[in-house]
């Protein structure tokens, strides 16, 4: 699972891609569609699902972006970035054939393989789903080497559930789609409260042969995990994607240092076993 | 809709709420409840109101609401499948504390306060097992308030 850049490639070289798509997903938040213009770095770009690039703004500063597109899709890399600092910001504000640097993959990845022949419960919040993305799409791709899938997914309100536009779409290929927010109004037809207590509630098939995988807020994280234990699915099953500050993404720079971890080199995706003692250690 | 008891029981048995419960403690509270299958927008309960019943959902969905004064009928909270709702008359004098309202056709478990009281008066190791099952409901219920208190997708700012 753990893996840093691809063999061959200079982690620290940054490639041309340019900008090739936008889209608007919810307030400050976008998705930049990236075309390389080396067409030989092109052929040569894969990714797994899980992990994240480093795009760099001349002038500006670089930033740890995770991957949220298709891994299938091997034209255009696809990157949903929120406008939270100087350089996602910079990123957010720049318009189609603007040109910006990317370094990587990077990171460990989601365990897809792992899950093949089980139920796979991905639980979402706020732009967590982002780096979730790619998981839906391959598992949906190969629907049939998985078992139940379902997606819980919660936003503070129904206005910033990312790519509701897509739901539909993913329901019809078998993915069974739970979103809840914690603020609507009569209007509102989907559910209110917490994913926890959506997980609380779900009918689970075999909770031995369930993995769960999570990404969004600490909190939540660690609510979906105790409540996931309580469930009956074992510790071992559990995965979740971590968010520190990456600076060099090759674990040389100290930025992102979890405890004994690298969040660049051996997270961000991490067994919650491996984080499970010290994941709600102050400040850590 | 009437079922007769041994079904009533199947069907109290399959849910959340009493799992791992005894037959013997089933079957005191099988002899308070009775099926209800109501249409989406079936009010249950109202906010201020008495209410004897506690109910078990089975199927479907029951929104939880308070009125605001200026901003209307507010969802507080989505029960569904094996969720428990109007425990207040379990606890205290019955006067609810929530609208619940169904959002789809919803199969519950109506059970009476009334009479489950009673059977706890009268066999007070049932009343420890129900009154620690309800209070394990009431803390899930508290965490998942604080997890929305703390407004964990609200932005924040940082440096990159």
């Amino acid at each position: 699972m753990a893996a840093t850049c691809e063999p061959n490639q200079n982690p620290w070289l940054s490639h041309s891609v340019r900008i090739a798509g936008i889209t608007r997903e919810i307030p400050g938040v976008l998705t930049l569609d990236l075309e390389f213009e080396d067409s030989a770095r092109a052929a040569t770009w894969a990714f797994r699902p899980g992990q994240f690039t480093m795009l760099y703004v001349p002038g500006v500063g670089e930033s740890a972006i995770s991957i949220s597109g298709d891994a299938a899709d091997t034209g255009r890399i696809r990157q949903t970035i929120r406008d939270a600092g100087n350089v996602t910001h910079s990123l957010t504000g720049l318009p189609i054939g603007a040109t910006i640097g990317l370094r990587g993959p990077f990171g460990s990845s989601w365990p897809v393989d792992e899950c093949r022949g089980r139920d796979v419960i991905l639980v979402a919040g706020g732009i967590g789903l982002a780096p979730l993305r790619p998981v839906i799409y391959h598992m949906l791709h190969h629907r049939q080497q998985y078992q139940e899938l379902t997606l819980i997914v919660g936003a503070r309100d129904p206005a910033l559930l990312l790519y509701p536009g897509e739901f539909e779409h993913w329901r019809t290929q078998g993915l069974n789609i739970i979103p809840t927010v914690d603020h609507a109004d009569e209007s509102w037809r989907g559910g209110v409260g917490v994913v926890t207590t959506v997980l609380e509630r779900l009918w689970l098939r075999s909770p031995a042969e369930t993995m769960l995988m999570t990404c969004g807020p600490e909190v939540m994280m660690w609510y979906t995990m105790q409540t996931a234990l309580g469930r009956g699915i074992p510790a071992g099953s559990l995965f979740l994607s971590m968010e520190r500050n990456m600076n060099c993404a090759i674990a040389l720079c100290g930025h992102c240092q979890f405890g004994p971890y690298f969040l660049c080199r051996e997270g961000p995706v991490f067994r919650f076993e491996q984080l499970r003692s010290i994941l709600r250690i102050d400040d850590l | 809709m009437t079922l007769d008891a041994p079904n009533l029981l199947k069907m109290l048995a399959s849910t959340r709420f009493a799992e791992g419960l005894t037959h013997q403690d089933l079957q005191s509270l099988g002899r308070a409840a009775r099926l209800l299958e109501v249409p989406a927008g079936h009010v249950l309960f109202r906010e201020g109101q008495r209410e004897d019943a506690v109910f078990v959902v089975f199927s479907g969905h029951v929104r939880l609401s308070m009125k605001v004064p200026g901003r209307g009928d507010i969802t507080i909270l989505t029960a569904g499948p094996g969720d428990l709702v109007g425990w207040s008359g379990l606890i205290s004098d019955g006067i609810m504390t929530a609208t619940a309202t169904t959002t789809d056709f919803c199969r519950l478990l109506a059970l009476s306060s009334t009479q489950l009281k009673q059977s706890c008066d009268a066999d007070p190791q049932l009343g420890y097992v129900l009154m620690k099952r309800l209070a394990q409901v009431i803390s899930r219920r508290l965490v998942a308030t604080r997890i929305q208190l703390l407004d964990v997708f609200a932005e924040r700012r940082n440096h990159s």
